[in-house]
């Protein structure tokens, strides 16, 4: 089990990317629209028997481009472990756990890692 | 209605219920724009230090038409079934939870072969095809190969047109 957390988390919706400084020192900046394609929840996954604990590969292949589902409205932070995004169209059932977020990193070094 | 629906309601799990949960002890706790959490005086002490939030807000000439959306009443960004083409991103929306049935070809006699959720998104592979007054495009799930059927287009609303 990782302990890697957030330290800062910066919402810019001037560049609609999502900046996470962890507490090993690693940096991950996420374009919302990878986020949103990213969504764990059992809905965007098609169903429980399709979620998993890590992102699917596909997702970074996904380009959702700008729109309201794409558009960041609020983060709230669940417990300890992690956050939800709500998303100007309204959608918030995604959990991102420390772990599922950080395993989205799209960073060259995370993903030559995958 | 036509019966193309089923009803199929959301189900909290005790994980998001939890959560909800405690989100909302954090936001009685802490009301400053840019903290969220637990504040140091935090009723529950084995929470740990939780990151600093900032949010910088889009400027001012930003296209989105909801500069302060209200969330339950925020339309689609674009009237349903418009803009759709082969290889787009679409999303599944306004079927009140009760999801979208994804079908062996198109009309509404074929075979029904799942329930997409409102909020899934698909890639267009195939369509338009018209059939029982309905126009269909045939959608594949980005993750799942497998998980892939027709789709009547009024329940469906574009994220992004085809990369070039
Ligand atoms: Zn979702
Ligand atoms: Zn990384």
């Amino acid at each position: 089990m990782s302990n890697e957390r957030p330290v800062n988390i910066t919402v810019n919706k001037r560049t609609s990317e999502f900046i996470v400084e962890w507490n090993d020192g690693h940096r991950s900046v996420y374009p919302f629209e990878l986020l949103r394609a990213a969504c764990p929840c059992a809905s965007c996954q098609g169903g429980h028997e399709n979620m998993s604990r890590e992102p699917k590969e596909q997702v970074f292949e996904m380009h959702l481009g700008d729109s309201p589902a794409t558009r960041i409205s609020a983060v709230k932070q669940v417990g300890s472990y992690g956050l939800t995004i709500v998303w100007e169209d309204g959608h918030d059932y995604g959990i991102y756990s420390w772990h599922y977020l950080r395993a989205l990193c799209p960073c060259e070094v995370c993903r030559s890692r995958r | 209605m036509s019966g193309r629906f089923v009803r199929k309601p959301f189900r909290l799990t005790p994980g998001m219920v939890a959560g909800s949960f405690l989100v909302a002890l954090c936001l009685c706790l802490v009301s400053g724009a840019g903290l969220w959490g637990f504040s140091a005086s935090s009723a529950i002490p084995s929470e740990p230090p939780v990151a600093a939030l900032t949010i910088l807000p889009a400027p001012t000439s930003t296209p989105s038409p909801t500069p302060t959306p209200a969330l339950a009443a925020t339309p689609s960004p674009a009237a349903p079934g418009q803009g759709i083409a082969i290889g787009a991103y679409v999303q599944i929306s306004g079927t009140g939870g009760q999801g979208l049935r994804l079908r062996a070809a198109p009309g509404l006699d074929a075979a029904l072969l799942f329930l997409g959720y409102d909020a899934e998104v698909y890639q267009v592979r195939d369509g338009p095809r018209q059939a029982d007054g309905y126009t269909w495009w045939y959608l594949v799930a980005p993750y799942d190969e497998g998980r892939a059927g027709w789709a009547a287009a009024d329940f469906l609303s574009v994220l992004s047109t085809p990369q070039p």
